[in-house]
C-alpha cells in the first residue's frame, strides 16, 4: 500500500516537474526491530547492523562472498614483524562532503579503544597500542604483538569510520545526524516506524549504489513481518521464522535467501557442582537427540552438530571434530555414573520466553535429559532479564543461540578463553583451562597458516574433551526477498548478520 | 437434582453442567488424558485431527486433547484460588473500612481507590515482573489485583446494613463488634459478594490466560489454555485448529460462569425475587 502511495506521489511529481529520465527506485527493508542507538561502535543486534552497513563503511569490510573487501582503505600492509598494519586510504568522501582522512580513522578507532568507553569490541581493538597518522592518506596501527585476527575485527560493522568533526560535535547524541562514508546517506528516523536513507551520489564505488532510497521499516512481530512481505508492503525481510519458510518459498513473487549461520547449544555454570565435571557435560552432549530440537523448535529446518560449531571451510573444522559425539543414551548414562551421578540430579535451565525457538529448545532439552535422570526446571524470563541473568551467571545451564563474530578462528576466544572476565555472554561461566588459553593465545599471534592449523586442531581436541560448551545444531538464518529485487545476498555462515552490506548491490525492477 | 436443573433456564442449566464438567476434569483430568501430555513426539508435530489424536498435535507432537484436559487444572486452580484470596481479603478490608475507626477506614478505602484506578492487567504485569511465575504466585497476584473490587462492595454493603434495625438492636443490647460483624453483617452482605465472586472467577481465568499468553504465567511444559492460545498464534498458517480448540474451551467456560453469575444475581436479589 505504502509503495503504491509512493509510486503515486512520484508519478505526480514526475508529471508536475516533467523530469525526464530514470524512475525512482526505492526498497523497503522490513527489519525485526528498531535500533536502540545510532552509535556505530555499539553492537546491539542485527537490525542496527543492517542499517549501519547502509550508511557506514570501515577501512575494510566483509564482502558478500565472505572475503575481506578493501573499502575506505585502498590497500593495507602488515609489517614483516607483524607488529603494525599500514593502511593507504582511497579518495572517499563522507556524506557531508569532507574527504576521509587519516585523522578521521584515528579519531574513530581511538574512540573504540577508549578504556573509559562503552564500545562493544573495545577489548579486541585494544590490542592496538597506538595509531599513527603518517600523512593525510596513510595511517598505521601499532600492535603489542602480531594479531592475525585484527583485520577481521576492523571489518566488523562496529569498526566503521566517521568524520573526526562529527565525533566531536555529535558524540553525546549520535542519533541526530549520523554521517558515514557508506552508499546511503541518513535522511531521517521516524521513531517506531522506519529509518530512511537516500543514495549518496559521491560514493567511492563507481556506479553504486543503484537504489535511490532505502526504507528500513521496523517489524518487531514476526507474524506481522512475514505478512508485510506477502502483501508487498516491504521488499526484503530478515529473521524469517523457520515455520514460514516453506510457505514463503511456495509464493511466486517471493524467494528466500537461506544460510545456516547461528548455532544452538548449551552454556554451563561450572560452579554448579554437577557441571564442574567434564563427564557430565559430555553426557549431556550424548543424551540429546538433535532431531527432537530441530523438529520441534525449528520446524524440521536445521543441521545437527555432534561436535564443535565450526562451519565447514573455517579453520579448526574437521570431520572428526564435527562427529565427535553421537546420540547415545547408554553412553550418557555411563558418563553420568562415572562422575558419580548415576541417579541423576536437578538443574535449572535458563532460556527466554521471548523467542519461541529459545523456549522450545529448552523444552526439548528438558524432555531429552529426563531420559538420563536429569530433572530440569525451566527459567524463562523475557530477553532483557535473560541477558542480565547471564551476565551475573545466575543459571545452572543456559540455552545458547549465537555465532562467531568474525571468520578468523579467533572468534573461538570469546567462547572458550578464560582470562580475567570469567562470566561473559558467550562463554560457560567460570570455565578456565590453562591449556586452552595457551593454545588460543599462540594461535592468535601466529601468522603461519600451518602452525595455526595445528594449534586449532589441538584446541579442538581439548575443547571436545572438556566440552565446556555443548552444541546441538545450526539454525537457519533466512531473508525473504521479493522477486523484483535483485542483488541482495544473505552472506554465508557467521556473516549472515552482516548481510546488510549487500544493499549497495541491490536493484529493483 | 434433575428437577432442580429442569426448573432453571436452559442456558443456566447448560452452563451449570459445563462448569461441573470443567471442575470434574480439573480434578480427574490427568486420568482421562488419552496420551501422556508431556511426551514429545518429534516426528508427529502439528498434525490435524485424526483417529489417533482427536484434536491433533502441537508443535512438539504432544496430544492436544490431553494438553487441554490437564491445562484445565492450573486454569481452574488459579481462578478459584485467586477468587478466594480476593474475596477473603477484600471482604475483611471492606468491613473494617466501613466499621472501623475513621482514620483506618479512610486509609483503607483510599488505598483501595488507588488500586482500582489501575487496569488489572497492568497491576498483574507489575507484580509478575517481581515474582517467579507459577501457579501459586499467579494465584496470589491475581487475588491481590481483585481484592479492591471486593473491598468496595463489602464496604458499601456494610454501610447499608449498619443502618438496619437488627444491627441497631444488636448494638443497643451491647453485642461485641465481632459478634455484630459475624452474626448481623456478614450474612446480610453475602449475596452481592457471591455474585462478584462468580464474575471474578471468569475475570481471573481471562487474566491468567492473558499473562500466560504473554509468557508470564504458567511455566512450560505445563500447559494452560491461555498459554496454548499464545503459542498457537504462531502456527496459525500451519495448524489453525491448534488455536481454535483452547480458545473455544476458554470462551465457553467464561461464558458459562458469567451466565451463572447473572442467574445468581437474579436469584439472590430480593427486589427481583418473585
Amino acid at each position: 500500500m505504502r509503495k503504491l502511495i509512493a509510486t503515486g506521489l512520484l508519478a505526480a511529481a514526475l508529471a508536475s516537474y516533467s523530469t525526464a529520465g530514470m524512475a525512482q527506485s526505492t526498497v523497503y527493508f522490513g527489519i525485526s526491530g528498531e535500533p536502540t542507538t545510532m552509535d556505530p561502535m555499539m553492537q546491539t543486534g542485527t537490525t542496527f547492523r543492517t542499517v549501519k552497513l547502509g550508511i557506514h563503511r570501515g577501512l575494510v569490510n566483509y564482502d558478500v562472498d565472505g572475503s575481506i573487501s578493501h573499502e575506505l582503505a585502498e590497500s593495507y600492509e602488515v609489517a614483516p614483524d607483524g607488529l603494525s598494519i599500514t593502511f593507504a586510504l582511497r579518495d572517499a568522501l563522507f556524506h557531508d562532503g569532507s574527504p576521509v582522512t587519516a585523522a578521521d580513522v584515528k579519531a574513530s578507532l581511538d574512540r573504540i579503544r577508549d578504556p573509559e568507553g562503552a564500545a562493544s569490541f573495545r577489548n579486541e581493538l585494544s590490542a592496538i597500542t597506538d595509531i599513527e597518522v603518517v600523512d593525510n592518506k596513510t595511517v598505521r596501527l601499532v600492535l603489542d604483538q602480531p594479531n592475525a585476527a585484527m583485520i577481521h575485527y576492523l571489518a566488523l560493522p562496529e569498526s566503521v569510520i566517521m568524520p573526526a568533526s562529527w565525533i566531536e560535535a555529535f558524540e553525546a547524541d549520535p542519533n541526530v545526524a549520523p554521517i558515514g562514508a557508506g552508499p546511503f546517506r541518513f535522511v531521517n528516523w521516524t521513531r517506531g516506524r522506519e529509518i530512511v536513507a537516500e543514495r549518496f551520489e559521491d560514493y567511492y564505488k563507481e556506479g553504486k549504489p543503484h537504489l535511490d532510497e532505502v526504507h528500513y521499516v521496523f517489524y518487531g512481530d514476526e507474524n506481522a513481518r512475514v505478512n508485510a512481505i506477502r502483501t508487498g508492503d516491504v521488499d526484503i525481510i530478515d529473521y524469517v521464522p523457520a515455520r514460514e519458510l516453506e510457505a514463503l518459498e511456495a509464493e511466486a513473487e517471493i524467494r528466500t535467501e537461506r544460510t545456516f549461520g547461528p548455532f544452538m547449544g548449551l552454556q554451563f555454570n561450572t560452579q554448579f557442582e554437577p557441571f564442574s565435571h567434564p563427564e557430565v557435560r559430555q553426557a549431556i552432549a550424548y543424551a540429546v537427540d538433535r532431531a527432537v530440537i530441530i523438529n520441534t523448535a525449528f520446524n524440521g529446518i536445521g543441521t545437527p552438530i555432534y561436535g564443535l560449531a565450526i562451519p565447514e571451510g573455517y579453520m579448526g573444522y574437521s570431520e572428526e571434530t564435527t562427529n565427535y559425539f553421537t546420540h547415545d543414551v547408554e553412553r550418557a548414562r555411563e558418563l553420568l555414573a562415572e562422575a558419580g551421578y548415576a541417579d541423576g540430579f536437578e538443574a535449572r535451565l535458563l532460556a527466554s520466553a521471548q523467542y519461541s525457538f529459545h523456549q522450545n529448545t529448552a523444552v526439548a532439552i528438558q524432555s531429552e535429559l529426563a531420559k538420563i535422570g536429569i530433572t530440569v526446571t525451566l527459567d524463562l524470563p523475557d530477553w532483557a532479564n535473560r541477558m542480565s541473568k547471564a551476565s551475573v551467571a545466575d543459571y545452572d545451564f543456559m540455552v545458547m543461540g549465537s555465532l562467531g563474530e568474525i571468520t578468523d578462528p579467533d572468534w573461538l576466544s570469546n567462547y572458550y578463553y578464560g582470562g580475567t572476565q570469567l562470566v561473559r555472554n558467550n562463554n560457560s561461566a567460570y570455565f578456565q583451562d590453562d591449556r586452552i588459553d595457551e593454545l588460543l593465545d599462540q594461535a592468535r599471534v601466529s601468522t603461519d597458516q600451518e602452525e595455526r592449523e595445528a594449534l586449532y586442531a589441538e584446541f579442538a581436541d581439548r575443547a571436545l574433551e572438556l566440552s565446556p560448551l555443548v552444541f546441538y545444531m545450526w539454525r537457519d538464518q533466512s531473508y525473504a526477498v521479493r522477486e523484483n529485487v535483485q542483488g541482495f545476498t544473505n552472506m554465508p555462515a557467521f556473516l549472515s548478520f552482516q548481510s546488510g552490506f549487500s544493499i549497495e548491490n541491490v536493484t529493483v525492477e | 437434582m434433575t428437577l432442580f436443573l429442569l426448573r432453571m433456564r436452559p442456558a443456566v442449566a447448560a452452563s451449570a453442567l459445563l462448569l461441573a464438567a470443567v471442575v470434574a476434569i480439573a480434578i480427574i483430568g490427568p486420568a482421562l488424558a488419552p496420551y501422556n501430555p508431556y511426551e514429545i513426539q518429534h516426528l508427529k508435530v502439528n498434525q490435524p485431527s485424526s483417529p489417533q489424536h482427536w484434536l491433533g498435535t502441537d508443535e512438539f507432537g504432544r496430544d492436544l486433547l490431553s494438553r487441554l484436559l490437564i491445562g484445565i487444572r492450573p486454569t481452574v486452580m488459579v481462578a478459584m484460588g485467586a477468587t478466594v484470596i480476593a474475596a477473603a481479603f477484600g471482604t475483611f478490608l471492606g468491613i473494617v473500612g466501613a466499621y472501623g475507626p475513621r482514620l483506618v477506614s479512610f486509609g483503607i478505602m483510599r488505598s483501595v481507590d488507588i488500586l482500582l484506578a489501575f487496569p488489572p492487567i497492568l497491576l498483574a504485569l507489575l507484580a509478575v515482573g517481581f515474582w517467579q511465575s507459577g501457579v501459586v504466585s499467579l494465584m496470589a497476584v491475581i487475588g491481590v489485583v481483585y481484592t479492591p473490587h471486593f473491598a468496595r462492595i463489602a464496604q458499601s454493603s456494610t454501610l447499608q446494613v449498619m443502618q438496619q434495625e437488627y444491627v441497631q438492636a444488636e448494638r443497643s443490647m451491647g453485642a461485641s463488634p465481632l459478634r455484630i460483624v459475624f452474626r448481623a453483617i456478614l450474612p446480610n452482605i453475602l449475596s452481592p459478594l457471591m455474585v462478584q465472586a462468580t464474575l471474578t472467577i471468569a475475570a481471573a481465568i481471562l487474566l491468567e490466560s492473558g499473562l500466560s499468553f504473554l509468557g508470564l504465567g504458567i511455566v512450560p511444559p505445563e500447559p494452560s489454555w491461555g498459554q496454548m492460545i499464545g503459542t498457537a498464534r504462531s502456527y496459525l498458517s500451519i495448524n489453525p485448529m491448534y488455536l481454535v480448540w483452547p480458545a473455544l474451551c476458554l470462551a465457553m467456560t467464561v461464558l458459562a460462569i458469567n451466565i451463572i453469575g447473572d442467574y445468581l444475581r437474579d436469584l439472590l436479589d430480593p427486589r427481583l425475587r418473585q
